[in-house]
């Protein structure tokens, strides 16, 4: 975003002038209409905006550069992203002030580079259009000094006893710990509040997954969408290659309600109701098998089996009860491994209602939450809000909650201040800003400095104060290398137990045929990225809708109903009750119906407010995560959008599985060929995907969509079949509907050495380079979408409509420089992101070397938390790519067509049954 | 004026061929009366109304279509390609019969097409004119459309040889062409019999210009005689090239249920069947609008009725040898593909186009049924629609699902593609009337030439 003068004026408002100050006519009355709000909102973040970075304070060019900034090249930052508590390392690009793309930060343990989609586009939140920059009270906005004002009275009413009571999702943030215990110590009843709707158990204490080769899982999902994923994907895979080193391969057996990533790359998985997993656990441990199916009697045979050769880690979904889990997970004789995350000393979130409820609580602090949105339907949040004294909301912008909150204070976005907290792996973040924020916006720690005294420190000091005792002394130079490296020293405490977490939800049923489960959605998790067009757009891993929610029954199920994607269907559990279009779920459990969280949002949210429906409502505080209850057609229709249509491979192999230990044979292209080969230069750009290692989890999407600036295109346009992921993940069912082999394949462009595309194109805009790329030129590009037509694998996306200019749109400001921005008419695809090649080659021009193994790392490859996706120059014997082409079960997809791809797959590796090797 | 000269370039007439009981002066009072006099007025206006309307609704497309972009069509990944190109395909098959008509029979000397040609060749011209506006207006960047012309660039950049849709572009540019240069040399006769005969100054102008201030000398016509078959001798070849180019652009490709080499064949028999269809309807109409019953006998209408038996029975077989070849090749793509127009979602265009193109035509073989002009028409319109059908299913189906299931998708056109189509339609309407209007329909010299050689008034005419 250039600095204008325009724009500098606004962000240099000081509190008592400017646009925003309170005048006799507020700029927006309590009766504002939502619109106009929106319009003042967006102008303030266009001013917060403009102040990012180093921005000169006039709009004048450099006459010196200043330092540490060269126009043109990028500059990276460690930095991290907490999600539900758990902080993810990433990397940051910041070009010219401006961030603009995340990857996982190579140099830490827990993430080596990968990251989950939530944590790649939380990058727009920053840019959002809606965040708000004002302090409001009552709607109004005031200056900050008024808010200051009304604090020195309430730290007087604190300190004589008042109850103060802070709500904050889940946190291991020690600057945040710190902060409370000092406001204990000042204020005789001050406390946290934890409220983290997407976990029963308050929040994962730490990788679940441990050292064992089998894993039997009953209804937990550690590959699944979440902040553990990147951990957990990537210890599995570790611990899967480990074993295919030693010709064998690690088993994993699921039994779960609705098909999870896990329950996907199970070896066996067993569809069942969650109240059947008790049954089934307890059969397991050598209870009797006389009323099971004979799907289960096999699979309870099975993991008997297994638990007898040892070397088995038992797992347990979090949403089971707590004696339950404790019983499951003591079955295996390898152990979860400790807990490791540590998120303080908190009050239960039924306390604070119960407190709310008697009119006890003085003021409540909502610290970046949301709980009018996010609590149980049978709590009337915003009843109790008003029946406290004073509520001070604290968010990035405005939401259901800060409709019943008298104070709203905008937050600076987590890339623009200063915190801390522990990654998956328990170890330290200090994650520091990207972005300089608008003089208004409060740091999270500095609303708590605010709380604590009249100076308020900054973030800043407050971080640095945690960390004062914790470095090594020098503590400047400690500091700086923490910040640096994205990592900070320091292990988790030992006093951690996996008892401290209280699984509210009971496992009794009410009324109703159906076992309604909600879950947290896999695009928008609790709500919390509602805004954000990249993962609302982004198809769900299984089921391949986008845009809203829908409820999954199994197909079974839809039969006896008679019910299509797409049918409206009311979902009611007690008096609650939701109308959400249905998705057929292959390999749901028959009798349950799977409701996700985090739509129907009432405010906020530019793009999610009113979509898809609010599966809240059906929580009760007892039963968060499973209620009983009915599902009735309603015989409407409603719109439910979705990416993929055909979901088995017709009796072809596109996804290849082979037995542990063996290959696949002829299934390289090599064939004769008419059209004489490339003559090719100095290297071959190549890519390997190892189907064995994919768990399906769209990191790859996401980190493709923000390095090359593809455009999202909205509900209507993906319904209409023109999405432009350059990479997507096939998914396909094989074998029954009930329990169907689920497989994934990402598929993006082969750039085929003999490439149909090249052949049709009539202007050439489609050429290949001599290092075996297959280019687009996007401005010699006239439409005639001949290649589009030409191209086997359909990868290739067009520009109906200039998708990059209209709505829903990124900000302009988040693009990648590196990258054209595509016009109307034209196609694109994957380019292998060659903007990163051809920064390494000038690299290693400048160096007089070549470009070395390793340092050409697509967006997709860096963002794969299991390593699958392998790139590199095949014409390099000794090159990650050339020895995954010449593995044993490399293959490639559509051989038959002489195409000659580049992009090469290796076999997925299952053993359906572990008999044959194990008794051997 | 001259007389025509008084040799023919046909040889003896034939059975079936158009004499009537006309004179020499006859002959050209009759035609050039329907231009000069406009004996139609009130019915002509009423059509070129319509389809002036229809012209009007084809620019509007076209402006939503410009400034909205190519996404208010219905076309997407992987349907790039909707009716727009089965449009194309349709437009420029029905061409070739008028090319076929006019230059095969011509050298051939098949003395029938005398009364057939000229509006078929004006046929021609327009459908090639309307199949030429689809792939202009289908492109994401028509602006850019000189990029597929070769020409001198500072970047060095030219077109792509190896691509079929390169070669259709030089095809259907050269066929327009020809198909202009070969109906306006043969017009020019004609041209200068009504400049003789205009009454008002401005069509003696008008005709005059377009005369090209022709004398009927003899040395004209001998110049003129040679010219015209050296025209004509370039049609055929071109039609072929043509289709060839077309079926290319989707065989080319390495999609199932395009990529196959009956492709050429099957396209050109197709396109000249559509054409003898839309040949027929045109010759049924204009016969009975203008009255021209003796020039256009029924001899002629059971002309085209054998001849739309005859390619409509090979384009038959083509289909049977197009699925066999699905068969037999044992590919599981094509053959799916092959079940997906049989029995699949693009059943229905499969069977209506063989139900339209095949059923209708077995009342050919009946002499009588074939000499009928209500049937003939009828025939002829299903065969139209058949022909589209078939070239919709064609396109769509091979690109809506081939190969990788997780990318097969849908396509229905949209509102905007319809209007434009009709548009279409309009245009070429447009066009015929201007063309009856102010153009002598049928070749008056070379009708004059067959009255010159029968007797006149002889009776083999049409008495209905």
């Amino acid at each position: 975003m250039p600095a204008t003068g325009k724009r500098l004026t606004l962000q240099r408002r000081t509190p008592g002038e400017g646009p925003d100050a309170p005048s006799p006519e507020p700029a927006a009355e309590p009766g504002a209409t939502r619109r106009e709000a929106l319009a003042l909102s967006s102008l303030g973040a266009m001013a917060a905006l403009s102040a990012c970075g180093d921005t000169p304070e006039q709009a004048v060019p450099y006459v010196r550069e200043p330092r540490g900034v060269t126009p043109g090249e990028a500059a990276y930052y460690a930095t991290g992203f907490m999600l539900s508590g758990v902080v993810q390392p990433v990397l940051a690009t910041v070009r010219e002030g401006r961030p603009v793309t995340l990857a996982g930060n190579t140099d830490h343990p827990a993430s080596r580079g990968a990251a989950d989609p939530f944590t790649l586009a939380s990058i727009l939140g920053l840019y959002d259009p809606g965040r708000e920059t004002a302090i409001r009270r009552d709607n109004r906005i005031v200056p900050r000094s008024d808010f200051e004002r009304m604090l020195v009275s309430a730290r007087a009413r604190w300190a004589a006893g008042a109850k103060l009571r802070i709500l904050t999702g889940a946190s291991t943030s020690p600057t945040l710990h710190r902060q409370i215990a000092q406001l204990q110590a000042v204020y005789p009843d001050a406390a946290r509040v934890q409220h983290e709707p997407a976990f029963p158990a308050g929040a994962p204490a730490g990788p679940r997954l441990g050292e064992a080769r089998t894993v039997i899982s009953f209804g937990a999902d550690p590959l699944g969408p979440g902040p553990m994923q990147t951990v957990e994907a990537g210890r599995w895979a570790d611990l899967r290659r480990a074993a295919r080193g030693g010709a064998e391969v690690t088993r994993l057996l699921v039994a779960e309600a609705e098909p999870t990533l896990t329950g996907a790359r199970a070896d066996l998985r067993l569809p069942a109701r969650e109240d059947r997993l008790e049954i089934l656990a307890n059969a397991v441990g050598g209870g009797a098998t006389g009323e099971l199916s004979a799907l289960e009697r096999s699979f309870v045979a099975e993991a008997r089996r297994a638990l007898r050769r040892g070397r088995v880690q038992v797992l347990a979904g979090d949403t089971l009860p707590d004696r339950l889990r404790r019983r499951i997970e003591s079955m295996g004789d390898v152990a979860r491994p400790a807990p490791v995350l540590d998120y303080g000393e908190t009050l239960a979130f039924d306390t604070l209602l119960s407190e709310l409820e008697a009119g006890e609580v003085d003021t409540l602090v909502v610290l970046d939450c949301n709980p009018v949105q996010t609590a149980p339907g049978d709590i009337d949040a915003a009843d109790l809000l008003q029946r406290g004294g004073q509520v001070i909301h604290a968010a990035t912008q405005r939401n259901e909650t800060s409709l019943f909150a008298e104070w709203f204070l905008p937050l600076a976005h987590p890339f623009e201040s200063w915190s801390d907290g522990q990654a998956g792996d328990g170890s330290f973040v200090v994650t520091q800003p990207l972005a300089r924020p608008g003089s208004d916006l409060f740091g999270p720690h500095e609303v708590l400095e605010h709380l604590l005294d009249q100076g308020g420190a900054g973030d800043l000091e407050s971080v640095q104060e945690t960390w004062r005792d914790r470095l090594p002394a020098p503590f400047e130079a400690s500091w700086m290398k923490a910040v640096h490296d994205g990592i900070a020293p320091g292990g988790p405490p030992s006093s951690l137990q996996n008892a401290a977490q209280q699984n509210a939800s009971s496992s009794e049923g009410g009324e109703g045929a159906f076992e309604v489960l909600i879950r947290p959605d896999p695009s928008v998790w609790d709500g919390r990225f509602a805004g954000n067009i990249w993962l609302q757009e982004l198809p769900r891993p299984l089921s391949k809708t986008v845009w809203r929610n829908a409820a999954q029954i199994s197909p079974a199920d839809a039969a006896r109903l008679s019910l299509e994607d797409g049918d409206l269907v009311r979902v009611r559990a007690g008096d609650a009750a939701v109308e959400a279009p249905v998705s057929i779920q292959p390999g749901l459990a028959p009798g349950a119906v799977v409701v996700t969280l985090g739509y129907g949002r009432k405010l906020g949210d530019g793009e999610a407010e009113g979509r898809g429906y609010d599966a809240y409502t059906l929580r009760t505080l007892a039963q968060p995560f499973r209620r009983a209850g009915t599902v009735e057609p309603t015989g409407e229709r409603a719109d439910l959008v979705t990416t993929q249509h055909h979901h088995t491979m017709n009796g072809h192999h596109f996804v290849r599985t082979v037995a542990p230990g063996e290959g696949v044979e002829h299934c390289l292209d090599t064939g004769a060929s008419l059209y004489p080969g490339w003559e090719s230069g100095e290297r071959e750009w190549a890519m390997a995907i190892d189907l064995d290692l994919c768990i399906g989890c769209n990191a790859c999407m996401t980190a493709c969509q923000s390095e090359n600036n593809t455009p999202v295109v909205g509900e209507e346009e993906v319904d209409k079949g023109r999405e432009m992921h350059w990479i997507r993940v096939d998914r396909y069912y094989s074998g029954a509907d009930e329990n169907p082999d689920i497989v994934f394949q990402p598929v993006t462009c082969m750039h085929c050495e003999q490439a149909p595309c090249e052949m049709g194109c009539p202007v050439n805009a489609t050429v290949h380079s001599d290092d075996g790329l297959n280019l687009q030129v996007y401005n010699r590009c006239i439409g005639t979408r001949t290649c589009q037509a030409y191209c086997p694998y359909k990868v290739r996306r067009f520009n109906f409509h200039a998708y990059s200019q209209r709505d829903p749109s990124e900000p302009e400001a988040r693009r990648n420089p590196e990258v054209t921005v595509r016009a109307r008419g034209v196609m694109e695809k994957c380019t292998y992101c060659v903007q990163r090649i051809q920064a390494a080659d000038i690299t290693a021009r400048l160096e007089d070397r070549g470009v070395k193994e390793g340092e050409v790392v697509t967006a997709c490859q860096a963002a794969c938390p299991t390593g699958a996706i392998i790139f590199g120059d095949q014409k390099r014997p000794e090159s990650a790519v050339a020895q995954a082409k010449a593995d044993a079960r490399a293959y490639d997809l559509l051989a038959e067509l002489g195409v000659r791809p580049r992009t090469s797959y290796l076999a997925r590796v299952s053993s359906r049954s572990g008999d044959a090797e194990d008794e051997a | 004026m001259s007389p025509p000269p008084s040799h023919s370039i046909h040889g003896p007439p034939q059975a079936g061929e158009t004499s009537g009981p006309y004179t020499l002066s006859g002959v050209t009072d009759e035609i050039a009366g329907i231009t000069l006099n406009h004996p139609t007025r009130l019915r002509w206006t009423i059509g070129f109304g319509i389809c002036s309307g229809l012209v009007v609704l084809w620019l509007v497309s076209i402006a939503v279509l410009f400034t909205r972009g190519v996404g208010v069509w219905g076309v997407n990944v992987p349907v790039g390609w909707g009716i727009a190109i089965s449009n194309t395909i349709w437009w420029i098959g029905i061409g070739h019969a008028g090319t076929m008509i006019s230059t095969l029979l011509l050298m051939t000397g098949a003395a029938w097409r005398t009364s057939l040609n000229r509006f078929a060749e004006a046929m021609t011209l327009f459908a090639v004119i309307c199949a030429g506006t689809f792939p202009i207006l289908h492109l994401g960047r028509p602006e850019l459309l000189f990029w597929l012309i070769p020409h001198p660039d500072q970047l060095g950049l030219g077109p792509n040889f190896r691509s079929p849709l390169e070669w259709d572009v030089f095809a259907v540019m050269v066929y327009l062409l020809v198909s202009l240069l070969f109906w306006y040399v043969g017009l020019i006769p004609d041209l200068a019999s009504l400049r003789d005969r205009a009454r008002d100054r401005f069509g003696q102008i008008f005709y005059g210009v377009l005369a090209m201030g022709w004398t009927g000398s003899g040395r004209s016509w001998a110049n003129w005689r040679r010219s015209y078959l050296i025209i004509a001798a370039l049609g055929p070849p071109l039609v072929i090239g043509l289709e060839g180019g077309v079926s290319m652009l989707l065989a080319g490709g390495p999609i199932p249920g395009w990529h196959t080499t009956i492709f050429p064949p099957y396209f050109l028999l197709e396109a000249v069947f559509s054409g003898f269809a839309v040949v027929a309807m045109l010759a049924v109409l204009l016969r009975s609008a203008f009255g021209l019953r003796s020039l256009i006998t029924r001899d002629h209408l059971g002309m085209l009725g054998a001849m739309m038996l005859i390619t409509g029975l090979m384009t038959a077989y083509c289909y049977a040898m197009e699925l066999f070849g699905a068969w037999y090749s044992s590919d599981s793509f094509e053959r799916q593909t092959a079940l997906d127009r049989l029995f699949g979602p693009w059943a229905w265009a499969f069977w209506g186009a063989v139900i339209l193109n095949f059923a209708t035509i077995q009342a050919f073989w009946i002499k009588s049924l074939r000499r009928n002009g209500l049937l003939l028409f009828a025939v002829a319109l299903l065969v139209s629609i058949g022909m589209w059908l078939a070239r919709y299913m064609l396109v769509v189906s091979a690109l809506a699902r081939d190969y990788l299931p997780s990318s097969w998708g849908d396509y229905w056109p949209s509102f905007w593609e319809w209007t434009l189509f009709a548009g279409s339609l309009g245009l070429f309407g447009w066009l015929f009337f201007l063309f009856i209007r102010f153009l002598p329909l049928i070749s008056m010299f070379e009708i004059r030439e067959l009255v010159d050689e029968d007797e006149p008034g002889g009776d083999q005419g049409d008495r209905s």
